[in-house]
């Protein structure tokens, strides 16, 4: 069984307004990362591939089967949507077992595998708990452990670090690198920082387009050269934002160490520097948008 | 994985607060109407009364409704229930005189002897002061308030000799439309103005059928399912509506649209976990009752039919609780809104409205037998009442089954009716 996600001339549209326009993508194993900004067609994409939306136009495939027969997809795909809850009366282990029987999951299956997932999204003391006292952070955790509960090849996490402090964003993050070690996982998100962290290979949408499909390191490499950091003053930074594209400042007294984008070095005391995925996904927009 | 999900959706059901209010309704119904019948005791020669029951003889029918048309046209004070609620209604002088015409029309004596005989005889049992509008009691030696006994047959309007029944009929059609429907004089409501006491012969007669053809416990649980059969046909509606909108409410449903089982084995054990989880607490509290009936019958050595209760339950009141419950899940399913409870709300009214308490039930949904006993009238549209069941029962089925095909449809994206509402809102509200 091909362990690819394929998707060939994918169109698909709301009405008369078109969400994705004529994507292809290949995913393959391992976590990739789908970034873009809000609207920009990832929560469409993500619906066609768990068979949530029916595509208009195109071809797609998960491990080789048509998102067409929509119950073998649904047997291979695990999906944690961007707003995961369950209900409030469940406690963990309730809510586990009642996914895990729509799963299909057999009760010997169930009693083996749940414990076992709240152990590793380190919810094994609040299996008891309700659903509803569950922290933000728990729910994640809980919405990955439900997503895995019947050992699927394909699992697809929609803007999963939303709304999670630094430090659960970091478990989280390193979660789902641990899970995509046998699978493919699709991370989707508008967060730089969780792609940088956990994916090899990202794609990023952009008005329902793919502008970028590649590596991580290729899409950097693609901007050495054109990052700069400059200490200027801050009497200077109306003028400076301005003309260029700023990725970051730091503000010590009167004067701003400013991280921005231009194609060729702008001024003297302006240091070319080691481009971030952050820098590049930004460069990469401006140049969407014409600006550069 | 059915029965699993089944298993799981009815113990989700014992955590849900609406399911417990729909049990105390269904308690309270009990309770208020039921539960502290008694069997029947065998009359006895010489007692002092053997009750009351309509009358079937036509003429006495048309005569009483006449008495009772007669009182209410002197003071132009007609009782009605328009939509189930009691509205007194007084009419306009043209209209008061159309029913003088009515009244003319069936008793064959001219409006105005009419007049004069009803006002003759009210002055006379009810002391009216001359001028008509002062009336004046009877008080006695202890200072009591006497009502004046009222014997409406000494107006002595009866019915005129050659009118039919149906002409009779056609004729409080009449009425019942000057006065806007809902009155006495409805053609469904004639025989309710006409009871009169029961005799000896006929106590014994109706005695008789419930012990060798209801054997004691049919005739009492025609009446359970009289009575629950009104709260069945609406209550199950809250539950399926809150089951329905449960996954949006919790943000579950993609999470559940996702997974593997299918939208039949979602949406059936969802709607089996409530038909069943309302259908046991209705045969346990059935079967409580019989138990009081089997017992006070061995007693009295009478042959009791045991499983009375439950095959009525069964046949009576399980296809009220399909209709309503598959009602509820198609349109929660189909809009993601809780106009169920409206739409059922509405169906259940009309049919109680429109119903008759007793006798032929024709399609209505809520058949009624609003009496102990009357085997022979229940097996007289006992025909009916099965195909009423049946029917509701497969349309209950065909409509569960649309429920599920809507159900697979929002699972694939192909509908949503609610986006479309909420978004043409939007749209309007910027316009």
């Amino acid at each position: 069984m091909s362990t690819e996600i394929i998707i060939e001339n994918l169109s698909q549209y709301y009405g008369k307004k078109q969400a994705l326009n004529n994507l292809n993508l290949t995913i393959g194993q391992g976590m990739f990362g789908l970034l873009g900004r809000n609207g920009a067609g990832k929560t469409t994409l993500i619906k066609v591939l768990v068979t949530l939306l029916p595509k208009t136009r195109g071809l797609v495939t998960v491990c080789g089967i048509p998102v067409s027969k929509e119950a073998q997809i649904r047997r291979i795909t695990g999906y944690l949507p961007q707003e995961f809850s369950m209900y409030a009366n469940m406690s963990v282990y309730e809510a586990m077992d009642y996914l895990g029987v729509l799963s299909g999951l057999s009760k010997t299956e169930r009693k083996e595998r749940i414990p076992m997932l709240l152990s590793k999204v380190n919810l094994q003391d609040k299996s008891r708990t309700k659903v509803k006292a569950l922290s933000g952070g728990m729910k994640r955790r809980l919405g990955i452990a439900q997503a895995i509960l019947h050992n699927p090849k394909v699992l697809i996490v929609d803007e999963p670090t939303a709304g999670l402090d630094p430090e659960e964003r970091v478990r989280f993050r390193n979660l789902l690198s641990e899970i995509a070690q046998d699978r493919i996982v699709i991370l989707s998100t508008h967060i730089v920082g969780d792609i940088e962290a956990t994916c090899e290979n990202i794609a990023v949408l952009d008005e329902g387009k793919v502008i970028f499909m590649g590596t991580v390191d290729t899409l950097t490499k693609s901007v050495r050269g054109k990052i700069f950091t400059a200490e200027i003053s801050k009497t200077e930074l109306p003028r400076m934002k301005e003309e260029y594209t700023i990725t970051s400042m730091v503000t010590m007294n009167n004067r701003v160490n400013i991280r921005f984008i231009a194609d060729i070095k702008p001024f003297d005391i302006a240091v070319s520097c080691e481009p971030n995925v952050e820098d590049a996904y930004l460069y990469l927009m401006r140049e969407k948008e014409g600006v550069l | 994985m059915l029965w699993i999900l089944f298993l799981k959706e009815c113990k989700q059901m014992l955590k849900c607060l609406t399911y417990y209010v729909v049990l105390l309704c269904i308690i309270l119904m009990y309770t208020t109407q039921l539960g502290t019948e008694k069997i029947i005791n065998k009359p006895v020669a010489g007692q002092q009364d053997y009750g009351y029951a309509p009358s079937e003889d036509v003429t006495v029918i048309m005569n009483s409704t006449i008495m009772l048309l007669a009182r209410e046209y002197q003071y132009n004070t007609y009782a009605t229930y328009p939509i189930g609620f009691y509205k007194e209604v007084t009419l306009s002088k043209a209209k008061q005189e159309e029913i003088g015409d009515v009244l003319s029309a069936v008793t064959g004596i001219d409006r105005d002897k009419i007049d004069t005989r009803i006002k003759d005889y009210l002055e006379d049992k009810y002391f009216v002061s001359s001028n008509g509008d002062e009336v004046t009691y009877n008080v006695t030696t202890e200072g009591e308030v006497e009502s004046p006994e009222v014997d409406d047959s000494e107006i002595r309007l009866e019915v005129a000799p050659r009118l039919t029944y149906e002409h009779f009929t056609i004729l409080m059609a009449k009425v019942n439309k000057l006065l806007g429907g809902g009155s006495s004089y409805a053609k469904d409501k004639l025989q309710g103005n006409a009871y009169v006491p029961q005799t000896y012969e006929q106590a014994l007669e109706q005695y008789n059928e419930i012990i060798e053809k209801d054997l004691l416990t049919g005739a009492y649980a025609r009446l359970f399912c009289d009575y629950l059969g009104i709260v069945l046909a609406i209550l199950p509606i809250f539950l399926a509506v809150t089951r329905g909108l449960r996954d949006r409410r919790a943000r579950a449903e993609e999470i559940i649209y996702s997974r593997k089982a299918s939208s039949l084995q979602i949406v059936m054990s969802r709607y089996f976990a409530m038909v069943i989880m309302l259908l046991i607490p209705v045969l346990m509290l059935g079967v409580f009752t019989e138990i009081g009936f089997i017992s006070s019958g061995l007693k009295e050595g009478i042959t009791v039919d045991y499983f009375a209760y439950p095959k009525y339950i069964l046949a009576w009141l399980l296809p009220t609780i399909m209709i309503t419950t598959s009602v509820g899940v198609f349109l929660t399913e189909l809009t993601d809104t809780a106009i169920a409870i409206i739409v059922q709300g509405f169906w259940w009214f009309i049919s109680l409205l429109t119903g008759r308490l007793f006798g032929n039930c024709g399609w209505n949904l809520i058949p009624r037998h609003n009496r102990t006993g009357y085997y022979g009238v229940f097996r007289e549209y006992l025909g009916q009442f099965v195909m009423n069941r049946i029917t509701y029962t497969v349309v209950a089925l065909l409509i569960l089954i649309a429920s599920v095909l809507i159900y697979e449809m929002k699972r694939k994206g192909r509908l949503n009716l609610r986006g479309k509402i909420f978004s043409n809102r939007k749209v309007k509200s910027k316009a």
